[in-house]
């Protein structure tokens, strides 16, 4: 069995719950109830038009709420059944600005079953019978946040926590809000507990293990009728004599003995589909108290996402989540994806600048890991406002109408929003004063020779733009291994190893003249190639995508494919002024002259 | 006093004077209930509130959560006990002649119309059980016509009635005194109420709208 997985019964109910370890509390924690609120008002002014609360409201109302926890689902029937008047009472009260009491007041003499209900309700929290059970998950769920911040959340993002300081904030916790209720003079009993069970000693056993209780009460069935009626004790507080009142049962079936096989083999086949280890929550706080201690004993933590901010289950020692951002990529995806178009272009530049035979010879390739992206690109420390020159703008302009007219025709589209987000991000920077100039200037250069590769590429499929990592850069040829060592980021010690900005521009210039020769000679020897539709072709170092024939949108971009080098403006108004468009020659013929031409065509 | 429909107005005021006594009768024993799983629980003020807003509604007490079953009433679910209802009613009916104080544009019942009246209980059910009760119709007639201050609405003949008839009630217990300890009040506050219902329902009678009022 899954050890993320447990297993848990309620009171009144004979069916077993589970709890996935980290996941449900998750869940609870972002569950968004708007949609059981407004439910909920639309059950109220329906009821106050109609004067009874609509039961398919309530029903619809009651599944929403129910996939909130699954404690929550299994109690819908009992503690949780008249949770959508609690919404109600708390919307009126909370609309209306009125308290409990003058509500009751208000419904003491009720003209209708909608009044009466609501009357009965908060009469039921005035005897204590009952509590809102609507505001109560609602704290509970700011509880379980709060919980799980204080013991999961770090001051330094990245921090791993260690077993014993997961505990101990745990403890920590705990033992705060049980200090809390001693000074308030409520007993630790009366708070919410769980206890650990089997089936068989559940409180209510003898309905969940039914089939078995039945045999077995047959067997007893006389000497129970005359047994004193234990019924009674179950209103007083009986704390100080459970051991009585267990071996007064049990003295009823003190002289059992094995039942034949046939008997046993029944009840074997009845409990071997039980669970052997059952939680018993006697209420929702024991439910997510039973998971924040289930997690800690089975060292399933939580870590808060560098992205969004939001928790997630710490598999491994990720930072970033894998929950789908507005970008509609997960946020570890997102920053894998920026870290490969960095690093990978600067890799990509480097292994090119061993020329062809470090592609060939790349058997002896070491592995090699990405160095983040932080350590590529230092964070800027300027803080004024940076006013970019008119001619700047232009070629950045320049530069995104070229590289979005290449878009599926040399750069992924992807990797064209990815640049485009960059470019977006370090305009941005510019107005806050959080990015130079020269950095500025820097990324256009290496934005125009992006533009230039992809332009290649996009003339030529089997060089395809830097960006896109044509090669398999986990394994470096041998002659690159100079160059690997000196900029990529493990060293053998595993310390992480930088490299100079000059140094990144100096690779990338060499890159760009090596790109430029083999797609020459791409060009030039393009049959000897393979060219494998649909696979990528991969010898022991080198993987190179497939041929994929050359793909235009229009007669114009076939054209301007073939003989725009240099021309690297290609905005729609330039496009214009290639393109002339020719009036139509129209001669009038008769009609005559018309179908004769038919018939001669029949003929 | 001009009725618009004067059966009906008797046949009602009989209605709601029955249904005082039973939901007098019912409060009893759903405040009785309290004392056995409920005592800290319920307030015993918010009982009264329920009761004396819900004159004519015999079981409101069960919005607050009060269940009359053998467990929580068994003390009063004996045959001697039940005679407390007619004796109930009784007690209201014989007090008829009070109606004669309510004024409606400066009309009272005639002496025809009490009488009409409180053979109208009577024969719903009412009855002097063993003679428990000291008043009388004729009695409560004359006090009011002479005008004199009439005794307040009291539960000794209930008390009495317990001691001498229900020995499971009269018995020391907790319960039995929390019970004979709210009966005193209630009875009072009950009857005040139970005034202010007839007097209302008179003046509902009286109204030109009366048949419009029995539709609904």
């Amino acid at each position: 069995m899954d050890n993320s997985i447990v297993r848990f019964a309620v009171y009144d109910n004979t069916n077993f719950y589970k709890i996935e370890l980290s996941r449900t509390l998750l869940h609870f924690t972002e569950f968004d109830f708007t949609y059981f609120w407004e439910q909920c008002i639309e059950a109220c002014k329906t009821a106050r038009k109609t004067g009874r609360l609509p039961q398919n409201i309530i029903s619809g109302a009651k599944t929403v709420i129910g996939r909130a926890h699954p404690y929550i689902e299994a109690c819908i029937g009992t503690d949780y059944s008249e949770i959508v008047t609690d919404c109600i009472i708390e919307y009126i009260c909370h609309s209306e600005r009125i308290g409990l009491e003058e509500l009751w007041a208000r419904c003491i003499s009720p003209k209708n079953p909608y009044e009466e209900a609501i009357f009965r309700r908060i009469s039921e929290y005035k005897a204590n019978r009952a509590m809102n059970r609507w505001t109560s998950i609602v704290r509970i769920q700011e509880y379980a946040k709060n919980k799980m911040s204080f013991i999961f959340d770090t001051d330094d993002i990245g921090t791993i926590l260690s077993d014993s300081t997961v505990r101990a904030r745990k403890e920590y916790f705990d033992l705060a809000l049980s200090v809390a209720a001693n000074e308030l003079g409520c007993s630790g009993n009366l708070l919410p507990s769980v206890k650990l069970c089997t089936p068989s000693t559940l409180p209510n056993a003898a309905f969940v293990v039914g089939k078995v209780s039945k045999s077995i009460y047959r067997r007893f069935a006389d000497a129970l009728a005359e047994g004193r009626d234990l019924s009674a004790m179950d209103k007083r507080d009986c704390s100080k004599i459970r051991d009585q009142l267990a071996m007064e049962a049990y003295s009823y079936v003190k002289g059992m003995t094995r039942p034949n096989e046939i008997e046993m083999n029944f009840a074997l086949e009845a409990i071997r589909e039980n669970p052997a280890e059952l939680y018993y929550p006697d209420s929702l706080k024991a439910a997510v108290d039973l998971e924040f201690e289930l997690m800690v004993r089975d060292k399933i933590y939580m870590r808060k996402c560098e992205n969004c901010g939001r928790f997630f289950t710490a598999l491994d020692d990720n930072t970033r989540c894998d929950r789908v951002n507005s970008s509609g990529k997960t946020c570890r995806r997102q920053y894998e994806e920026l870290v490969e178009s960095i690093t990978g272009e600067a890799r990509g530049n480097m292994l090119k600048s061993e020329e062809s035979p470090a592609v060939e010879n790349a058997e002896t390739a070491n592995v090699t890991e990405i160095s983040p992206v932080s350590s590529l690109v230092p964070p800027p420390e300027v803080h004024e406002p940076v006013v970019v020159p008119k001619e700047t703008e232009k070629r950045a302009q320049k530069l995104y109408n070229a590289l979005y007219k290449r878009v599926n025709k040399g750069i992924d589209e992807n990797e064209f929003k990815e640049w485009s987000q960059y470019l977006s991000n370090m305009k941005r920077n510019l107005k806050i004063g959080e990015a130079t100039l020269k950095q500025y200037e820097e990324f256009l250069d290496y934005s125009d020779r992006l533009a230039k590769e992809v332009k290649i590429a996009g003339k030529n499929k089997t060089i395809y733009a830097p960006v896109d990592k044509p090669y398999d850069l986990n394994n470096s040829g041998g002659n690159s291994e100079k160059t690997l060592k000196k900029t990529e980021t493990p060293s053998e010690d595993g310390t992480t190893g930088e490299i100079s900005e000059d140094e990144f521009v100096e690779i990338a210039e060499l890159s760009e003249k090596i790109e430029k020769k083999s797609a020459g000679k791409a060009v030039s020897d393009s049959p000897k190639v393979p060219q494998v539709e649909g696979a990528v072709v991969s010898s022991d170092n080198v993987k190179v995508k497939p041929f994929t024939p050359q793909a235009f949108d229009s007669v114009f971009d076939a054209m301007q494919a073939g003989n725009d080098d240099g021309d690297e403006d290609i905005s729609p108004k330039k496009q214009d002024k290639h393109v002339e468009i020719k009036k139509p020659k129209w001669e009038r013929i008769s009609r005559e002259e018309a179908f004769k031409d038919n018939d001669n065509d029949d003929e | 006093m001009l009725f618009i429909n004067e059966a009906a107005a008797i046949n009602g005021l009989a209605d709601t004077i029955i249904k005082g006594g039973v939901s007098l009768y019912n409060a009893m024993k759903y405040i009785y209930s309290i004392a056995e799983d409920d005592f800290y629980n319920i307030s015993i003020k918010d009982a009264f509130k329920v009761v004396l807003n819900n004159i004519t509604d015999t079981d409101c007490l069960q919005g607050l959560g009060l269940h009359i079953d053998d467990r929580t009433c068994a003390e009063m679910q004996s045959e001697e006990y039940n005679h407390v209802l007619a004796l109930m009613v009784y007690s209201l009916a014989v007090r008829i002649p009070t109606l004669k104080n309510v004024r409606i544009n400066d009309e009272s019942m005639t002496d025809d119309q009490l009488y009409r009246l409180y053979n109208a209980v009577m024969e719903k059910g009412a009855e002097n059980y063993k003679d428990m009760i000291s008043e009388t119709f004729l009695e409560t007639k004359y006090l009011v016509r002479k005008g004199k201050k009439l005794q307040p609405f009291t539960a000794d003949w209930y008390k009495t009635y317990i001691y001498t008839n229900v020995p499971e009630l009269a018995e020391i217990t907790n319960k039995n005194m929390f019970l004979l300890g709210f009966a005193d009040v209630l009875f009072a506050m009950f009857y005040s109420c139970l005034e202010e219902e007839i007097r209302n329902k008179m003046t509902e009678y009286t109204a030109d709208n009366l048949s419009e009022t029995e539709e609904k």
